[in-house]
């Protein structure tokens, strides 16, 4: 796809970044499941967190295109740290659009220059594709709440400054009945719990987040109250958006490495990049990144101009994490045994892969809104 | 025909790639002459002259051309110029600072790191890290070259010196000479032959891990094999030497009889500046590093038990070598 | 107390380049092009003396086709002020280039030139020593770290043997080598304030030099490939092979 000079630059230096900073610590990272806390700052120097936050508030001041190249760039070095820039993205957007002026100067900068680590916390044991299932309850009393309940498998609550969390503030209003809070995690009756080992994408740090009669000032709600279910949901084709171009970074990183090494691989007195089967797999890989790189670009270029984009970000998200997964797996077919060895790229590659296939919306569910959509 | 040739020099000893250089010339054709400009120089007009193939010294003999002063040196061979087709330098860091500043001031190109000549008008270059060799064609009255001394075998001595005349009128406006001056210069001391010279580079890389390392491994292995030591750009950048040990298209070209690469990957631009190089040995334990494609002999292994390993079995063979059989 | 930075558009240090097949030329029409890396180093001095409060402006230069104002926007991101592109799809060799920087000279009369010391694609390591000459000013060639004190740069040099540490009074050229620093990256917010900063095109004919070319390149060719080598098994395998084959070289003298 053509771009702008500035989309270029930005695909550049993010490209560069990621070689030079990202992708040599990957392995190390993956290995020991560590919080990339080095590279956070680094990122947070070079303006790659907050990609569409205004420039008022420390932002890039891009455009949603612009965040997609981001994703797809980062993920291409590594896809945990792609997915820091996600979360801060997601949680900047909902303090820009729906905080008030003291909560965006209380949270935005810090989220940005990574001084501190937020938590987006909506999953429970019996809410995950159906959030209607929350159980977590936040209650008035006097000027402020209290919140119980706990959040499963929440990115970012081993390491937390500062959790976003979605809570029943009216039992009997279902969707309408929810509300979003912002939970410093310092505050008594915040508590975390271990720190999962996770197939893939190991060093995004993912636990649980549980609160029990925690005190909340009445400030800590974000936005209006009882409107916590459709904010959330006005944020998800962005972060489908954000998924899908970290997915096609992890599919344009297997390419990469599978295109090297069919050309370096000897058998048979020939690299094997000289048979079809072999030149097959890569061709198939490669149309397909372009393809989910196409259809994530469109689904930002629809959300940049103010059109429906919920059909074309799922289709970009269920595509490319489909992809993602198939492609990661050929790429290890290409190298063979040693494919499937730690410590090989492509190896990590296929386990970081799976997830995008399951969150921010599991590709089932994507599928389920792009029928609807066709069916309506 | 005539070519002007720049001599490489310390003001006491002319340095071997200037031999080189007037091979370059000789294939050029015509008259030979050499410009040694220095102070306190003429035992070094004296080597020059008995080069195969020179026929007269110029000797600039002059305090102001102590630090051989690109400006002032550029001037001097500028007004020379008359008289020659050519002028030639090595492509040092003498003859890169010196040579442009020559053809700018005669308005004419100048053609960089030759390593071949096809004709008196014609050269074959590199290009992009010598991934292309470019032919080249000069319209221009004058010739301003510097030349890949490895690409050219060097002129012998001849017993016969050519003579050796004094240049006259080399004085400077003194306005000039403020213009510039060295400060200091931080050679590094080695009793080890020069990289750019040496039979024998062991080179080494990013995965030798710290500069003690680096040292310990490599220079038992460069002294039993009589060679010099280089590194690559990261081993540089890492501080295990210092940059004059460089070896790649921004450092030195070297293209001994044997280079041993260790634990370097082997990128293209350090590949640039050795594969010239008649025998390539490469160590390194990633059995896909890219320097195993330009190496005869690769040996995957871990270097800091094959380097020990390999100074013990060429100890042990020189060894044997000495006793009378 | 104004800088000049030339900046070179070459094709990307990772792209391994192609010979044509019709020996014309290196075929780059698709490669992805980027800012020539030494020419990066030299942006990067040039904004950080500005930072440090010993320049007052730093003005961004490119000369070439079009598309080169994409390397001077990158130049703009990083820091510099301004730039000018003489915009030219015919061919500028070192010395035309030299010519053309000096007449940008005479119209800004910048203290210092900043220029990379070779461009990756010639790899001619030419232009900064021209101007210097046609401009009648020192310079400093492959330099490793620069100190300005009044009117005089004090340079270290990358030389063959070493470093040497040159004073020379400005103005001057000086030319980047590899360590003089890291280059910043073009952050993201200043990716877009760069798009706000005055980029101004010129033409050789405006600037009336003469840009013909004096070289002309009669073909350019694949350089000889090496033979594939084989591996060893271990070191008595590598030690009896070089015997073997270094015999005669008189690199080592090995027992009969």
């Amino acid at each position: 796809m053509f771009l702008s000079t500035e989309h270029q630059q930005v695909a550049d230096m993010t490209r560069r970044f990621a070689d030079e900073v990202i992708r040599p610590e990957a392995e190390r990272l993956d290995r020991e499941e560590v919080f990339a806390a080095e590279i956070y700052q680094e990122m947070a120097k070079n303006g790659l967190f907050g990609i569409m936050t205004p420039d008022t508030y420390g932002g890039a001041g891009l455009d949603c295109l612009a965040y997609s190249i981001v994703m797809e760039e980062l993920s291409r070095g590594y896809a945990s740290v792609a997915d820091q820039c996600g979360l801060v993205e997601l949680l900047t957007t909902l303090l820009c659009t729906y905080g008030t002026e003291q909560q965006r100067n209380e949270w935005i900068g810090p989220l940005i220059r990574a001084e501190k680590r937020g938590a987006y916390c909506i999953t429970e044991a019996g809410a995950g594709s159906d959030v209607s299932g929350v159980k977590t309850t936040a209650v008035r009393k006097g000027n402020g709440w209290v919140l119980n309940g706990s959040k499963l498998w929440i990115h970012n609550a081993p390491v937390s400054d500062v959790a976003f969390v979605l809570a029943r503030t009216n039992p009997e209003a279902g969707k309408r009945g929810m509300s979003i809070f912002i939970v410093d995690c310092n505050e008594s009756g915040v508590f975390r719990g271990p720190k999962e080992h996770k197939l893939g994408q190991r060093s995004s740090q993912i636990g649980e987040l549980s609160f029990t009669d925690v005190k909340l000032p009445e400030d800590a709600l974000l936005g209006t109250e009882g409107r916590g279910f459709h904010m959330m949901m006005s944020v998800l084709e962005k972060g489908r958006v954000g998924i899908g171009a970290l997915a096609v970074g992890i599919i344009q990183a297997a390419l990469e490495a599978s295109v090297e090494q069919a050309k370096l691989r000897q058998q048979f007195g020939h690299a094997i990049s000289e048979f079809q089967a072999i030149q097959f797999m890569l061709a198939d890989m490669a149309k397909d990144a372009e393809a989910a790189r196409l259809l994530v670009r469109s689904a930002a270029m629809k959300l940049d101009a103010g059109v429906d984009a919920a059909m074309a970000s799922s289709m970009a998200k269920c595509f490319a994490g489909d992809a993602a997964v198939l492609h990661t797996a050929n790429a290890i077919q290409i190298f063979g045994g040693s494919g499937y060895i730690r410590g090989y790229e492509v190896e990590r590659l296929f386990r970081d892969a799976k997830i995008t296939q399951i969150y921010e919306g599991t590709n089932q569910i994507q599928r389920v809104i792009i029928a609807r959509k066709l069916l309506q | 025909m005539a070519c002007l040739i720049i001599a490489e020099h310390d003001n006491s000893t002319l340095h071997t790639v200037t031999a080189h250089v007037v091979a370059a010339a000789k294939q050029i054709g015509g008259d030979i002459h050499i410009l040694v400009a220095g102070s306190g120089c003429a035992s070094v007009a004296g080597q020059a002259a008995q080069t195969d193939g020179v026929s007269k010294v110029l000797l600039a003999d002059s305090t102001q051309y102590a630090d051989q002063s690109p400006e002032l040196l550029a001037e001097l061979i500028t007004g020379k110029m008359a008289d020659y087709s050519h002028c030639l330098a090595a492509a040092t860091s003498l003859g890169k600072s010196v040579m442009p500043r020559v053809a700018a001031l005669l308005d004419v190109a100048q053609i960089s790191d030759i390593v071949r000549v096809e004709s008196e008008n014609t050269f074959v270059r590199p290009i992009y890290a010598g991934n292309a060799l470019t032919t080249v064609c000069s319209s221009d009255e004058r010739k301003i070259i510097t030349v890949r001394t490895t690409a050219f075998e060097a002129a012998g001595q001849n017993p016969v010196s050519a003579p050796v005349e004094t240049v006259e009128n080399i004085g400077i406006p003194e306005t000039h000479q403020r213009k510039s001056k060295v400060i200091s210069r931080e050679l590094t001391q080695s009793k080890r032959p020069e990289l750019g010279a040496a039979k024998v580079v062991v080179s080494g890389g990013r995965g030798l891990g710290n500069a003690g390392n680096f040292h310990q491994l490599l220079e038992p292995l460069a002294d039993k094999l009589g060679g010099a030591i280089g590194a690559s750009r990261a081993a540089v950048d890492a501080g295990f030497v210092s940059n004059d040990f460089q070896v790649g298209q921004t450092g030195k070209i070297v293209a001994p009889q044997l280079y041993i690469a260790i634990g370097l990957s082997g990128a293209i631009q350090h590949v640039a500046g050795m594969k010239d190089s008649a025998v390539v040995v490469a160590i390194n334990k990633d059995s896909e590093a890219p320097i195993f494609q330009v190496a005869d002999y690769g040996l995957v292994a871990d270097l800091f038990e094959a380097v020990p390993a390999l100074t013990a079995a060429l100890t042990a063979a020189l060894d044997q070598e000495q006793t009378p059989v | 107390m104004k800088i000049i930075v030339a900046v070179k558009r070459v094709v990307d240090y990772n792209v391994k380049v192609h010979v044509k097949t019709d020996g014309s030329g290196v075929d780059i029409a698709n490669a992805k092009k980027s800012m020539n890396p030494f020419d990066e180093i030299a942006v990067e001095e040039a904004v950080r003396l500005k930072e440090s409060g010993l320049a007052s402006e730093v003005i961004a230069v490119s000369i070439g086709v079009a598309q080169c104002q994409d390397t001077l926007r990158t130049a703009l991101a990083m820091g510099a002020d301004r730039a000018i592109l003489v915009q030219t799809d015919a061919e500028v060799q070192p010395l035309a280039v030299a010519k053309l920087l000096k007449a940008l000279c005479e119209k800004e009369e910048p203290f210092i030139v900043l220029v990379g010391k070779q461009a990756i694609d010639d790899d001619s390591n030419q232009t900064g020593q021209m101007l210097a000459a046609l401009m009648n000013w020192p310079q400093a060639t492959f330099a490793s770290k620069v100190e300005i004190e009044d009117n005089t740069a004090r340079v270290s040099r990358e030389i063959d043997g070493g470093i040497e540490t040159v004073e020379i009074s400005l103005p001057a050229v000086i030319t980047a080598d590899l360590r003089l620093n890291q280059p910043r990256y073009a952050t993201l917010p200043n990716i877009m304030k760069a798009k706000k900063k005055p980029l101004e095109i010129v033409t050789p004919e405006s600037l009336g030099v003469d840009i013909s070319s004096r070289l002309k390149t009669l073909r350019v060719a694949e350089p000889p490939k090496r033979a594939t080598g084989v591996k060893v098994n271990d070191v008595a395998d590598l030690v009896a092979k070089l015997k073997e084959k270094l015999k005669g070289t008189g690199v080592m003298v090995w027992p009969v």
